[in-house]
């Protein structure tokens, strides 16, 4: 029976895949810190930053999956350095040493570049150079991603998935980057035509549990984005589904960016950190296709659960217990 | 009041955006969903159009149970799913062409033959509005007598080079290439105005890289003598249809949507030098005026034919009567596309070099 150690298997993300790897008939030990459920054959308590946790974590299991992450979006850099960045370099670096089979590291969409609005993004394409305009979370998932490509290089037996926009029931893919209610109408600091490159949860879990199952993955990456949806016709769909009444207004975007450059270099002589960043609104002005063809051929991989459906689960209210 | 047609479109393409647009105009019709195997193009076009989204072919005849399905995918499956649905005893309409040998399209007529089922083809441009003009005009006698057609055929400067160059699109994949995928129109055009062809002489051109790139067709028409000029790169692109006449003759750019009558007049010869010319500019900014306000005010939109041609459809359908566009048509347009294939494998530059 293959046994898979899985990080931050309480987390949103980790949780479906400990149900879909245990579905495959995978058991499972989860990496969790103390006190948080999971659903897991085998809890292995502690933090993600502790070597010899990681140590104890890794030993006896064939496949590491590697979902865990500090993902808030404040916080000191060093948190998200040691949890991000060092602790994915260590963590395969033991996994390696301890003989796993299959390390499975879990990035992100936000290492890429996008070069220009409408760019066809695909995995071989350069890293974002954003730097620290990009926020704490982003730039550590870049090092992170960075570091597994690295041990790759060195021969370990790694893969990198890089799903999109990560939703389900309990996580809404948000309507814009901000967004304010005015009476009828909800102002949504988006571009109509932004291409929202929504993953499902449950899609890429299954797309997880087939990178560490087949051996043609191993010392590949893989983006995962089941549909790219248009800004607006999310927030249609949001609306049909919600039975909310608000009519959607998207500003003007390059006025919005001339505002976030000016609101940047006043907090920059203030010495702090804006709320809102020129690189950010640059963003959202900027969308890409990723191209998922290297997840279908080499995987197999499909988008099993459809948008619509997907988007209903998660969308619906929740059922008032009886 | 009857029950509405229950219609499902297979392929989420850019197409399938333009059905939707005019199928929704049509009160007869019942829209129920729409599938792709692919499912990133059929999500996105899910939430785009509020349509329900089936994975595969048969959630959407199990689960829709349409009546009609609209095959709008890539030319090589046509045939194949045009079989599948008409054997499940749907009726069909696929895009153009109806397949992409002839032998597939004798075999999609026989299975709706055996199926009681109906198919046709979308020959969109049939039912353009400047083509109906022309032919009302035909058939009102302004001409005198049918004795030509002339059709031409162009594409778009780089269409085939981006195409062939990326391999990406489907088109630059197709038998002949990226001209499969332009050669229904000029074909259909020119069968509809000189009838069945008794007789086709056909010679093409090779690019470099082993495409057609040019065709000269001239068909003996059951009407009138028929020719089709196929031109991948003679710039600007044109796409213009001549109808020769023994009293007057028309020609129709269906590019800009304007359409010429040319009659013959007996004026002094100075004056005959200008007043034809005059005549003309006048025809033109005529018609550009009337097109310019057309698309202002709404009532012009892109690929009219697709949309009077699903209105008549269904109109005839709604009534029990047969589709606007016969199968014939869609097979002899396939047919003789596979007669260009084979006139041209016998002047390809790189097969002579190599005998």
């Amino acid at each position: 029976m293959t046994t898979a150690l899985v990080t931050g298997a309480a987390g949103f993300l980790g949780a479906a895949i400990v149900a879909r790897l245990r579905g495959d008939g995978v058991r499972v030990r989860a990496l969790v810190r103390p006190g948080r459920a999971c659903g897991a054959d085998e809890r292995c308590e502690g933090d993600l930053c502790d070597d010899a946790v990681l140590a104890r974590a890794v030993a006896g299991v064939d496949w590491v999956i590697h979902a865990g992450a500090r993902v808030s979006t404040t916080g000191p850099w060093d948190e998200f350095e040691s949890t991000n960045v060092r602790a994915t370099r260590e963590l395969i670096r033991l996994a390696v040493a301890a003989g796993v089979g299959r390390i499975v590291h879990v990035s992100s969409l936000s290492v890429y570049a996008v070069p220009r609005n409408n760019a066809v993004v695909s995995e071989d394409d350069a890293y974002d150079d954003g730097g620290d305009e990009r926020g704490s979370y982003a730039r550590s998932k870049l090092l992170a991603d960075q570091a597994a490509m690295a041990a790759i290089a060195q021969g370990a037996p790694v893969t990198v998935v890089r799903p999109g926009l990560l939703y389900g029931p309990g996580r809404r893919p948000s309507l814009a980057r901000k967004s304010a209610a005015l009476g009828p109408f909800r102002l949504l600091l988006a571009s109509p035509g932004y291409l929202l490159p929504l993953a499902y949860v449950d899609n890429v879990a299954e797309a997880i549990a087939l990178a560490a199952a087949s051996p043609r993955a191993v010392g590949r990456a893989y983006t995962i984005v089941d549909v790219h949806a248009r800004q607006a016709d999310y927030a249609r769909y949001y609306r049909r589904i919600t039975g909310a009444t608000w009519r959607a207004v998207y500003p003007p975007l390059r006025l919005v960016r001339l505002g976030a450059t000016l609101l940047e270099r006043g907090f920059r002589l203030a010495g702090r950190r804006a709320p809102i960043t020129r690189h950010q609104v640059e963003r959202t002005l900027r969308s890409a296709t990723f191209v998922t063809r290297r997840a279908q051929d080499e995987l197999g991989w499909q988008p099993r659960v459809p948008v619509t459906e997907a988007l209903r689960r998660t969308l619906a209210p929740a059922p008032t217990p009886a | 009041m009857t029950a509405p047609i229950r219609v499902g479109l297979l392929g989420c393409g850019r197409i399938a955006r333009v059905h939707v647009a005019y199928l929704r105009d049509l009160p007869q019709v019942e829209l129920i969903g729409i599938c792709d195997t692919d499912a990133g193009a059929r999500g996105a076009f899910a939430l785009e159009s509020g349509l329900a989204e089936f994975a595969s072919l048969g959630d959407l005849l199990d689960s829709g149970r349409p009546d009609v399905v609209h095959v709008l995918t890539p030319p090589a499956t046509h045939a194949p799913l045009a079989l599948e649905l008409l054997r499940a005893g749907i009726n069909v309409l696929v895009e153009k062409p109806l397949a992409l040998k002839t032998a597939d399209a004798e075999q999609v007529i026989a299975a709706a033959r055996k199926a009681g089922r109906w198919v046709t083809v979308d020959h969109n441009r049939w039912f353009d509005p400047v083509i109906q003009e022309a032919a009302r005009a035909l058939e009102r006698g302004v001409l005198g007598d049918l004795v030509g057609v002339e059709v031409f055929q162009g594409a778009e400067a780089g269409e085939a080079d981006k195409a062939l160059a990326a391999n990406q699109h489907w088109s630059a994949r197709l038998p002949g290439g990226v001209l499969n995928n332009l050669a229904s129109h000029p074909l259909y055009l020119m069968r509809r105005f000189a009838g069945p062809a008794r007789a086709l002489r056909v010679v093409t051109r090779r690019s470099s890289h082993g495409h057609i790139e040019e065709v000269r067709l001239i068909a003996d028409g059951e009407r009138a003598l028929g020719t089709v000029t196929m031109s991948l790169r003679a710039q600007p692109f044109m796409n213009r249809l001549t109808l020769l006449g023994s009293a007057a003759s028309i020609e129709v750019n269906l590019n800009n949507m304007t359409l010429i009558t040319r009659r013959p007049r007996q004026l002094p010869k100075l004056i005959g030098k200008v007043w034809p010319n005059l005549n003309e500019a006048a025809q033109l900014m005529t018609a550009t005026a009337r097109n310019a306000l057309a698309y202002a005010i709404g009532r012009q939109r892109f690929y009219p034919g697709i949309g009077a041609h699903l209105q008549e459809l269904y109109a005839q359908v709604a009534a029990g009567g047969e589709p606007p566009v016969s199968a014939a048509e869609g097979l002899d347009v396939v047919a003789w596309y596979d007669e260009i294939l084979a006139h041209g494998r016998s002047v390809a530059p790189a097969e002579a070099l190599a005998s």
